[in-house]
């Protein structure tokens, strides 16, 4: 409401609406208070603020798919609606968990990678406590598939450094 | 699909150092996060803001350098998952991470000539981080010549600072173990022979930063 709404007299800033063009061209309508929430959008639309229509603003997201921009979009909206109620911190760790709980590794690292883009930082936080539980049992090679990490360590660097603290390699899960 | 080193410092700074020993093996470049100095900084303050779980809190300590039944090991001091660990017989203290399992064996206290025969015995130690100097620091007075040395992990060596003192004539014993809170380490003073009761004076603080003793008053005192 705060926002000057011009020429619409109904509508509310909450209800507008913007568009967000995604890495793989499809073009997503989201309203404009969750489109502030990603800093690359917020950004664009700082420096297109002369434009009167917001309907007619597209904010590239070069770096985002489709896929993960129309994950992500509810799980702001809601977050929103939900920080904006006073007290709600238990509310909002049990909707996290039930966000982050399913995800498989590919998409929480998707999701992480598109969080940190995005400068959502309380999605990037949940997703990375979630990833550090889920590597803490983990081997070696899990981590670095997991991370996208390449092992740079000749086979006798690694097993030296293996052999200085072996009760750090027992019982690891299964990959 | 590559995750940027800064998200890659966060999720690693949520671990217990038992996956940290074992992910130095992932990459050059994690192995040297992982042993930064910033890294461990990062890891020891969430996980002192964090200490909800005491599940790891007890377990046997496996230490590596004394091996006889005869000598139970005492803590005398600790701090930020540091533990120092004397030798008794030998006059020896070292420090130890029981997390990594990396030890120290700290040097041997040069005394002057003039207490050179007297090798003193009775002493109270305290351990502590000087955050003004980014080091560690173990204080050792030495009771019965009230002298007081100083060593510092950062130069692996003690230094004599001005000796413990006080007023009262009274016969003075240190108890508490030099707890280290603010800065300082702190010691409950004792005088034992002026009443069958114990009377707890004051407690006794080693400023840290400054390398001094200071008195922190009571404000409950009981006769």
């Amino acid at each position: 409401m705060a926002s000057s709404s011009s020429s619409s007299s109904c509508s509310s800033s909450s209800e507008k609406k913007i568009t967000l063009k995604s890495s793989d061209g499809e073009a997503l309508n989201v309203e404009k208070n969750v489109a502030l929430e990603f800093e690359p959008a917020k950004g664009f639309l700082e420096d297109n603020s002369e434009e009167a229509d917001d309907e007619a603003i597209v904010v590239p997201l070069p770096n985002v798919s489709a896929a993960v921009l129309s994950e992500l979009i509810p799980y702001v909206k809601q977050r929103l609606e939900l920080s904006a109620k006073p007290v709600q911190k238990k509310l909002i760790k049990a909707f996290d968990d039930q966000f982050t709980r399913h995800l498989s590794d590919d998409k929480l690292g998707e999701l992480m990678l598109a969080a940190n883009y995005l400068g959502v930082n309380y999605l990037l936080d949940v997703l990375c406590d979630v990833t550090a539980d889920r590597i803490k049992n983990k081997s070696v090679e899990y981590v670095r598939e997991f991370l996208g990490i390449q092992n740079d360590f000749t086979p006798e660097e690694e097993a030296e450094l293996r052999a200085q603290c072996p009760w750090a390699f027992e019982g690891v899960d299964q990959d | 699909m590559s995750i940027p080193l800064d998200v890659i410092t966060e999720i690693l700074s949520l671990l217990p150092v038992n996956s940290l020993m074992r992910f130095g093996c992932v990459s050059k470049q994690i192995c040297a996060l992982i042993d930064s100095p910033e890294f461990i900084k990062l890891h020891i303050r969430f996980f002192s803001a964090n200490m909800d779980s005491l599940d790891i809190a007890v377990q046997l300590l496996d230490h590596p350098l004394d091996s006889c039944p005869k000598n139970p090991i005492k803590v005398i001091g600790s701090c930020n998952g540091l533990l120092a660990l004397p030798r008794y017989w030998r006059n020896k203290v070292y420090l130890l991470n029981p997390s990594t399992k990396k030890h120290q064996l700290l040097p041997n206290i040069v005394f002057d000539s003039e207490s050179h025969y007297n090798i003193p015995v009775i002493s109270q130690f305290g351990f502590g981080y000087d955050a003004s100097t980014d080091d560690y620091k173990m204080v050792r007075i030495v009771m019965s010549t009230k002298q007081v040395f100083v060593y510092s992990l950062e130069t692996n060596s003690w230094k004599r600072v001005q000796d413990f003192s006080h007023h009262s004539s009274s016969t003075i014993r240190l108890r508490g173990g030099g707890a280290f809170a603010g800065g300082a380490l702190n010691w409950v003073e004792v005088k034992s022979d002026c009443c069958p009761l114990l009377i707890i004076a004051l407690i006794t603080a080693f400023d840290l930063k400054h390398e001094n003793f200071f008195a922190v008053p009571l404000l409950l005192r009981k006769n």
